[in-house]
């Protein structure tokens, strides 16, 4: 009985300690989720007025960009991962793992190359046999600028083998407050109308170009292309904070539960326990009176 | 009528100022922008954005290389970089133009002269937007 209750006491204490893990891990992605958020929401304007932009080209951007149109040659996708360097984070990661799965179920593994960004996740596909062209992290915001100019830099050397017929962005976005959903995003072929670039000019167009119209758009198209890279970069940063601070709440109010059962069980045990001294005690005293 | 910038770099609005005359460094040389100008895209060169203000004081920031369009007299900076005149580090601007000035003077083949060039430019155009902050 005495080395149950000394049991009991010690799996307490290793509940608390680890509530108190994860309560501090949960304080601490509240404040990286609210800044990551903050950061997405301000990316937003830049974004919302390179749009706009690209909405007065009256030429689409293939043409000025054919090395970047539809390439009749490639047969395989490159997916772009962005997901995280760390776990702790419920069902992030495994998230995209399941949609590089469908993905490649759909096109056929031969078919499918992968570039990753975020540790986790890039070990696991490495372990499950996907064609991998790198892998490595996914850097802080501070470090993003560089960051994404390589990648970029990468995946156009990446399309220019002719290897690819598209190059798609898989990351997780946030759908209102809490709820994470992955999301594909076409980063190549540039899109060759409708969506957004290359539609007709609106009403009162006509605009004057320096130094002529085709390198405003070039240059237009080009910063489209970072830009949307920063986009999907900045919405699986944010979604990763989101989804470790509700893994981490969830995590301490389990440690609570399991806390407040084994404090119940143990304090019926000692109960017990007394009770039973008692009784002994009691039945002791009357055999010898 | 007042013309307004928005001035913004891919993460961020660095700024919103309501000015009467707006002057942009487009890559065909400075280009200023009066209220009900007609509408415009261009591209832009390292340099200068100023605004003169209708109380006649100026606002300068100093922008890399970027795109700009005006429209319904809104001059709309899409910059890949940008400070104000007053945030403007000017140690870390004169250490680049000094790294720069050293690479263009350096008989090694690997440096890139081009890269070197556009530094050095931005690392002046930095300074010069904070000499003008300082100047009044």
């Amino acid at each position: 009985m005495a080395v149950d209750l000394q049991k009991l006491k010690r799996k307490m204490r290793g509940v608390s300690s680890t509530r108190q893990v994860t309560r501090a891990l949960q304080m601490v992605s509240s404040i990286k989720m609210r800044k990551a958020r903050d950061q997405a929401g301000q990316s937003r304007v830049y974004r919302q007025y390179l749009q706009e932009l690209m909405e007065t080209f009256e030429t689409s951007p293939s043409e000025v960009f054919p090395e970047l149109a539809v390439s009749d040659s490639g047969q395989a996708i490159l997916v772009v991962v962005f997901a995280s360097d760390r776990g702790l984070c419920g069902p992030y990661n495994t998230n995209i793992l399941h949609a590089v799965a469908t993905r490649a179920a759909e096109i056929g593994r031969d078919h499918l190359d992968l570039v990753v960004a975020g540790r986790k996740v890039g070990a696991t596909l490495a372990r499950r046999g996907y064609t991998l062209l790198s892998r490595g992290l996914r850097p802080d915001e501070s470090e993003s600028e560089l960051f994404l100019r390589d990648l970029s830099r990468d995946l156009l050397q990446h399309w220019q083998s002719g290897r690819y017929r598209r190059v798609d962005l898989l990351y997780s976005s946030l759908e209102g407050m809490t709820v994470l959903k992955p999301a594909y995003r076409t980063w190549l072929p540039i899109a060759s109308d409708g969506e957004g670039a290359g539609k007709t000019a609106r009403a009162g167009g006509n605009y004057i170009d320096e130094p002529v119209p085709d390198e405003v758009l070039r240059q237009s198209v080009l910063r489209l292309l970072s830009n949307e890279l920063l986009s999907a970069y900045l919405q699986s940063e944010a979604s990763e904070q989101v989804a470790r601070m509700v893994a981490m709440d969830n995590a301490t109010r389990n440690a609570d539960e399991l806390f407040s059962s084994l404090q119940l069980t143990y304090n019926k045990a000692r109960q017990a326990k007394i009770t039973q001294e008692i009784c002994e005690i009691v039945s002791g005293a009357n055999a010898i009176g | 009528m007042p013309v307004t910038l928005k001035l913004c770099v891919p993460k961020r609005q660095v700024a919103q100022v309501e000015a009467e005359y707006i002057r942009i460094p487009s890559a065909e040389g400075n280009m200023g922008v009066l209220p009900n100008h007609a509408p415009l895209r261009c591209v832009l060169e390292p340099g200068i954005v100023r605004c003169r203000k209708a109380d006649d004081s100026e606002e300068v920031f100093a922008v890399s290389t970027g795109i700009a369009m005006v429209r319904n007299n809104e001059v709309v900076v899409m910059a890949d970089a940008a400070e104000r005149g007053d945030k403007i580090d000017v140690e870390r601007a004169q250490a680049a133009e000094r790294r720069a000035r050293e690479r263009l003077q350096s008989m090694d083949r690997s440096v890139d002269i081009d890269r070197a060039e556009v530094a050095l430019k931005r690392a002046l155009v930095r300074l010069h937007a904070s000499e003008k902050w300082r100047g009044h």
